[in-house]
């Protein structure tokens, strides 16, 4: 078989989804979006990671099917940043030098997405993460770096609004002796006494100890309503297996970083259940969300959680923010665009469908967000609602939502 | 706000007694368990006369044998537990005469850096061939049985009964067997117990085993007590050594007695001060130990 010039140069650039646009490519004149998809797909964020990447690809073919972005495809290049900020920064530059993507998406770990803002911030694209610590609020990032998810700064508040709202009136803390476990420790009390309510004790402990049995007995001794819980998987589970061999009794709160899939594994479905799990909630009731929970459910036979959400969310704005920008992919050129499609004012849109014409027209639009309104702030945060779960035969279930304005309140 | 462990003694006297109850019980377990390593450390040290820092390394053999046979080949845990230790005998005692007996060096600090060797080898082949993430056995979990303020699983039961045994079996051996007269007679003279004709080499044969079989049933025990991971050894290194040290390093039977008193003491002392702070005790009880009985509680002078 032979190829001819124009084969050869379609065959040549396309790959993965741009195969589908390969014969359009050879003629474009102007760019591809190319977008880098840095999601851990190994390590501890694995699992959020593998999710996210997917629905990245799902909302990229739905675009490219629609004809793309005036007339060019999204290209997605991804490199697994492995949970590791290493690994992050080696995979950012391989899409920065090598790919010359114009925006890269999907950092999950806090450490690899402020190892990789600088490699962004350098070549001047945008750069959006799910992490949570709040330096990446005040990072340097000349306005490139925006996260859909929450900060860990208003997390203490979070609690606080959801033990009130659950009519516990006593609060006890176990936390891990690390930045985290005390940075809740420092937060929370103050918070949950604002809401009315009384700690009765703070226990920190150290990881990989040969027993737990002495801090739980303690965090347990006030008898309180609920005893808030600020450690990860690891250490999650040799406390829980203590605690559920003490038969202590007790009603647990935590992270939904703790209390995951894994952490459910490792305990037993037996010992997990009725733990309340608080995590970022997706915009339930916006279009975006809708869309967003029909594309993976479809692909994937499962509901798209927070990751997926703010994955699509990601996309979206990246693809709306360069055809507001009539085509133009610079980074700069899309950070220009980024809140005007995203922030009030102007029409309310959820899908590609119902924001491109619009957005073609030169009309303002506000994109409503999957995982929230995505409306970002001078520092590039969104404001996120937050889900209350409770472990029911293994699973999350969710509760109720905690608004992010009844957080502000408290 | 109530954050001072004091302030967390709620119901007087009646719930004071009930958790000092509790914390001994809790010091007794960790202290069966530190038990486990800390007679084999001191026999070893006693015998072989330098610090086996790969000792707590063997604990580590014989969780991860066992939660091969049990998790991955899927023999019932009990079973599992025989042949893991059984495994960890056929990797361990080879693996310590070689690096310890048979290489051409004896200086104490040599085997000391040796030792350190071999228990990064050990972890290294364990995290190579199972990974880094935490493992348990397939067993359930169980529900105490609860006497007052006493609650201890089955297992939790087993642990202690096991650690018993073990050590008792230990003083039999050393008290009345030939073998324990030739072991101590090493650790008083070693060049005067060779003169007198006994076959050294065969006693530090035993003596491996002994170390050996004592760590791997103590690594099986923790692993069904809490988790399996490959720095299950080094986090308990400091223990072990604690204990041992209290106890008068060399001294079996003070190693006993060494890791009841660095459990109960690491216990207890949560009524005091913030349980974050409770390894730093048993470090402390260690360091006042070697300042006022620089050989140990149970030393001689």
């Amino acid at each position: 078989m032979t190829l001819n010039r124009r084969q050869f140069l379609a065959t040549g650039l396309a790959g993965g989804t741009a195969a589908l646009v390969g014969g359009r490519l050879a003629h474009a004149q102007s760019e591809a979006l190319r977008i880098g998809v840095l999601t851990p797909l190994t390590g501890g964020g694995a699992v959020y990671g593998t999710t996210m990447s997917r629905m990245y690809t799902l909302l990229a073919d739905e675009i490219n099917k629609a004809g793309g972005i005036a007339g060019k495809p999204i290209q997605l290049f991804t490199e697994d940043a492995q949970t590791n900020p290493d690994a992050g920064v080696r995979g950012a530059r391989k899409l920065v030098d090598v790919n010359k993507v114009h925006a890269i998406v999907g950092t999950w770990s806090s450490a690899v997405t402020l190892a990789v803002a600088p490699v962004a911030v350098q070549a001047r694209i945008p750069h959006f993460c799910v992490s949570s610590s709040p330096a990446i609020s005040t990072f340097k990032d000349d306005d490139f770096l925006y996260r859909t998810a929450y900060s860990q700064a208003v997390i203490s508040s979070v609690y606080a609004t959801t033990a009130q709202k659950l009519g516990y009136k006593t609060a006890a803390l176990l936390i891990l002796n690390n930045p985290y476990g005390i940075g809740l420790g420092d937060s929370f009390p103050a918070r949950f006494e604002k809401a009315g309510g009384k700690v009765t004790g703070k226990v920190i402990y150290n990881p990989n100890q040969s027993s737990y049995r002495s801090e739980i007995q303690q965090a347990l001794a006030g008898k309180p309503d609920v005893i808030l819980f600020g450690g990860y998987t690891p250490d999650g589970i040799q406390v829980f297996k203590e605690w559920f061999q003490l038969g202590l009794g007790g009603t647990w709160m935590g992270p939904g970083f703790a209390f995951d899939q894994k952490f459910v594994q490792g305990i037993g479905a037996q010992a997990a259940e009725g733990i309340i799990v608080v995590e970022g909630a997706p915009n339930l009731t916006s279009s975006a969300y809708k869309n967003a929970n029909k594309l993976f459910s479809a692909a994937h036979k499962d509901e798209a959680d927070f990751f997926a959400a703010m994955a699509y969310d990601h996309l979206m704005i990246l693809a709306l923010a360069a055809l507001a920008a009539k085509g133009d992919t610079a980074g700069d050129a899309l950070k220009a665009n980024i809140r005007k499609v995203s922030n009030p004012p102007g029409k309310v849109v959820g899908s590609w469908a119902d924001a491109a014409g619009p957005v073609n027209a030169g009309e303002k639009v506000n994109y409503e967000g999957a995982s929230s309104a995505v409306d970002f702030d001078e520092n590039g945060d969104a404001k996120t609602d937050f889900g209350v779960y409770r472990i029911k035969s293994g699973k999350w279930a969710l509760d109720r939502v905690i608004k992010y304005t009844e957080v502000s309140a408290s | 706000m109530g954050t001072g462990p004091r302030d967390q003694v709620h119901g007087g006297v009646g719930q004071l007694i009930g958790e000092l109850v509790h914390l001994t019980v809790t010091g007794i377990l960790v202290a069966s368990l530190l038990a486990l390593g800390a007679v084999g450390l001191s026999l070893t040290f006693g015998v072989a006369r330098f610090a086996n820092v790969a000792h707590p390394d063997f604990m580590m053999l014989g969780a991860y044998a066992t939660f091969a046979f049990n998790a991955l080949v899927g023999v019932p845990f009990w079973w599992a537990a025989l042949l893991g230790i059984g495994a960890a005998l056929l990797v361990g005692v080879p693996v310590a005469r070689l690096a310890y007996d048979k290489l051409p060096v004896t200086g104490t600090v040599q085997l000391l850096v040796i030792s350190i060797g071999v228990s990064f080898i050990l972890r290294h082949a364990v995290l190579f061939a199972f990974g880094s993430s935490l493992l348990q056995f397939s067993v359930p979990l169980q529900r105490p049985y609860v006497w007052g303020p006493v609650r201890l699983t089955p297992y939790q039961l087993l642990t202690l009964a096991v650690a018993a045994v073990l050590v008792l079996a230990v003083h039999l051996l050393l008290s009345r067997t030939k073998l324990g007269r030739v072991l101590r007679a090493i650790a008083d003279n070693a060049v005067l117990t060779e003169i007198a004709g006994a076959d050294v080499g065969r006693a530090r044969l035993a003596m491996w085993f002994i170390a050996v079989l004592l760590a791997a049933t103590g690594g099986v025990l923790f692993g069904l007590n809490l988790v399996i991971q490959p720095n299950m050894g080094w986090d308990l290194v400091i223990p072990i050594f604690s204990a041992a040290i209290v106890g008068g390093i060399g001294n079996p039977y003070g190693a006993m007695g060494g890791a009841l008193v660095i459990g109960l003491a690491q216990e207890w002392s949560t009524l005091l001060i913030p349980a974050s702070y409770k390894e730093a005790i048993a470090f402390g009880a260690m360091a006042l130990c070697l300042m006022f009985r620089p050989r140990g509680l149970w030393g001689g002078a």
